[in-house]
């Protein structure tokens, strides 16, 4: 098994903090001014932007606003999506930790507005939302500009 | 009187409080009660469940009762605490503005609810008993799980 492919990531969005899976990351950026969004991704596509914490209706309002993003950028087949964040770290190098993770409650999961997470990484007494960053990134395609 | 099926004379019940009023739930469902902690919320999830704890290793869907029974929603405070029942295969932890007690009520005092109660309440509930002059409402398991299950394919 290759493991760094379950390899999970730390972010945080306006406070809050969620768990990714890098494998479904294609690439990593900073972001520190507006113009670092206008580069094309890989395949020299335009890359369609979005704030993590706009999508999930999260404000901070103790937090200054950040100097500096972090884009996650989710290769789909029409066209890749950066989904910015305000931090990333390393959260399991190993991929150890994904047998941690648990589905959602389904009588919660039913009633999401945004069905945007792949389950629940439970870790001795806590736990933190897997972000289903591909189901996301295809939903933020079809949303409105 | 009324018949609520229980094979004995007396129902060992967890009575707690949201809002002014106290509510019971039969000890059958409950797991146990545990002290606040913030829920870890789900975006785009309805206020009545407002988010997700993790208690021995599993993952509880946090149900905030009060909105479901048309009570003021109060932030926590000390008091606070999580009812966790199961009941037909569902875990929930049930926030409760305060636990009062374990208690053994006598199925003689249980009534049927009176026509007026109200309806959105009512439906949640088994029956009411007066304890030395104040109501205690005993919620009905079954229909809340119904009524969350409903919701959630609804």
């Amino acid at each position: 098994m290759n493991l760094s492919a379950h390899m999970l990531l730390s972010v945080e969005v306006a406070g809050a903090m969620y768990v990714v899976q890098r494998e479904h990351i294609g690439a990593m950026r900073g972001i520190f001014r507006p113009a670092d969004l206008e580069y094309p991704d890989e395949h020299g596509r335009p890359m369609l932007t979005r704030r993590l914490a706009d999508l999930f209706a999260l404000t901070d309002s103790a937090a200054p606003p950040p100097t500096r993003q972090h884009a996650l950028i989710v290769p789909t087949r029409r066209r890749s999506v950066a989904l910015l964040v305000d931090r990333v770290d390393e959260l399991d190098l190993s991929g150890a930790l994904i047998n941690n993770i648990q589905p959602l409650p389904d009588v919660l999961a039913r009633r999401l507005g945004r069905p945007w997470f792949s389950g629940v990484l439970v870790w001795e007494e806590w736990c933190q939302l897997v972000l289903d960053l591909r189901r996301i990134a295809q939903d933020v395609l079809k949303l409105p500009a | 009187m009324v018949t609520l099926g229980y094979s004995t004379d007396t129902i060992v019940c967890l009575l707690f409080r949201l809002g002014s009023e106290e509510f019971a739930l039969p000890g059958t469902v409950v797991r146990e009660v545990l002290r606040w902690r913030d829920p870890t919320p789900v975006p785009s999830a309805p206020t009545l469940l407002p988010g997700i704890i993790t208690q021995r290793g599993g993952v509880l869907t946090v149900v905030d009762l009060r909105r479901l029974l048309s009570f003021a929603a109060p932030p926590p405070t000390r008091l606070t605490r999580y009812v966790v029942v199961s009941h037909d295969g569902l875990e929930l932890a049930l926030i409760a503005d305060a636990v009062v007690d374990l208690l053994e009520l006598p199925a003689s005092i249980l009534e049927v609810l009176p026509p007026a109660f109200n309806p959105q309440r009512a439906q949640l509930l088994q029956a009411i008993a007066n304890r030395g002059g104040r109501p205690i409402a005993l919620l009905d398991p079954a229909e809340l799980v119904t009524t969350l299950r409903a919701e959630a394919q609804a």
